[in-house]
């Protein structure tokens, strides 16, 4: 709960912090992307004080180059007489 | 966009410099696993193909000197598949940002603060690098420009000192794991050569071009002779064994140093060598993060995306690395092909296609 609370008291101080110059000077396309990606930061946040399973991002890198990667090294390893 | 912003090519240099002896300095020794005692001759061999490399960056910032990579991959590929190509180096460059935080705190928390929980590290961390990116390239330059004597000058007395302590036995036999070079050319290819491609960020921010080109090949020369040194010095003196078992090697071999039992201990040079360049580092890897997400989406400044996305690093480097040992897997098996991908694969296309609608060009022009 306390972690929950914190993580909002700093959102809300990054965006007091940002907001008014933004929006002062009408950018209103950066306001946007900033305010989706704070809250998709705070969303996160929340989750992972909550224990939530986020799934991970390198998981899905290494399902990528996996087969590459064994290919890769049988010929590295073959040249290498093993 | 940013048009404004100037760094000379010295800075430029030192920039390189810090990029390629940061993260890799303290892990560097490790290499020595497959090729045991001879892994520096294939690092020097490695740092060769890195050296071309950046001869590859070069050509590529020379067709478009006042553009970053961003831009001319949208200029040449079209504006969906460049679309496609510049958010995946904005995925590279964030998920190298979180990469190198990752190894910072995990080093600060095996040595220094044992106690503290690494967000809080993280966080402390990244409210310096955000300082940094906020306050733009030309001051962050600066600074990294005073610090460059001082690294340079604590690189020679850790080299000097630690020098009473070789003995020779330890890489004898030379050449007898000759097999086994490929598989240490193609580790020493991503620590740190491969990375250099992020710099395609900063190139049109930098005053005279043809010095610029220049630098970068100094700045990365200088980095490599240092990390080469580094390998052959810990198989010099720790051995083989030691130098691939242990994480974090060059700072052990720092621990050696004795100096007629009066300079003892002072293995903090080599971890504030390493923090000052990580710093830099990582910045520049947020700093590009940044730009390149914010001219992807065509922003008026990437300032107001600091802190989300400092936010968003300090949770991808939380979530993705579970433990040190998974993390080690992950590096030992996929690191190299997924740099491979951005330093090599990319440019290298990018390339060749610019270069085939110069021709094009060419040949219209003549018909006309």
């Amino acid at each position: 709960m306390w972690a929950i609370t914190g993580i909002i008291v700093v959102t809300a101080a990054i965006a007091m912090f940002e907001v008014p110059s933004l929006w002062k000077k009408k950018w209103i396309k950066e306001l946007g992307v900033f305010s989706i990606l704070l809250l998709f930061g705070t969303g996160l946040s929340i989750a992972i004080s909550l224990r939530v399973n986020i799934p991970n991002p390198l998981e899905w890198i290494t399902f990528v180059y996996k087969p590459l990667s064994e290919a890769l090294f049988g010929l590295l390893n073959s040249w290498g007489g093993e | 966009m940013f048009k404004h912003i100037k760094i000379s090519y010295h800075q430029f240099m030192v920039l390189v410099f810090f990029f390629t002896i940061g993260g890799a300095i303290i892990f560097i020794p490790s290499l020595t696993d497959s090729a045991k005692q001879d892994t520096w001759i294939g690092y020097i061999i490695g740092s060769g193909i890195g050296l071309l490399f950046v001869l590859l960056y070069n050509k590529l910032g020379s067709y478009f000197p006042n553009m970053t990579i961003i831009e001319y991959s949208e200029k040449i590929l079209g504006k969906w598949l460049g679309k496609t190509v510049s958010f995946l180096y904005f995925t590279y460059f964030f998920h190298c940002t979180a990469y190198f935080l990752r190894q910072l705190g995990d080093f600060i928390n095996i040595y220094i603060l044992t106690q503290t929980p690494i967000v809080a590290i993280y966080i402390i961390f990244f409210l310096i690098i955000i300082m940094g990116v906020r306050i733009g390239l030309e001051p962050f330059a600066r600074a990294s420009e005073i610090f460059y004597p001082l690294i340079l000058l604590l690189l020679f007395i850790f080299i000097i000192f630690i020098s009473p302590q070789i003995q020779f036995t330890n890489i004898q036999p030379i050449l007898e794991n000759i097999n086994k070079l490929p598989v240490t050319i193609y580790y020493s290819l991503d620590s740190p050569y491969l990375q250099l491609v992020t710099f395609l960020m900063l190139f049109p921010f930098v005053i005279q071009f043809k010095k610029t080109k220049k630098s970068f090949i100094l700045g990365t020369l200088i980095g490599s002779i240092f990390l080469s040194l580094i390998i052959l010095l810990s198989t010099l003196v720790l051995g083989v064994y030691h130098s691939s078992n242990l994480h974090y090697a060059t700072y052990i071999l720092a621990q050696k140093i004795n100096i007629g039992n009066i300079i003892q201990r002072i293995e903090v040079i080599i971890a504030l060598i390493w923090l000052v360049a990580l710093y830099f580092k990582t910045t520049i890897f947020f700093y590009a993060a940044n730009l390149s997400l914010a001219q992807i989406l065509n922003l008026k400044d990437y300032r107001p995306l600091t802190f989300p996305l400092g936010i968003l690093s300090i949770i991808y480097a939380i979530v993705s690395v579970t433990n040190i040992a998974s993390f080690k897997v992950y590096e030992a098996n996929i690191t190299t092909l997924h740099h491979l991908t951005f330093g090599l694969f990319f440019p290298l296309i990018l390339l060749i296609i610019s270069k085939l609608k110069k021709t094009n060009k060419d040949l219209s022009k003549i018909k006309h």
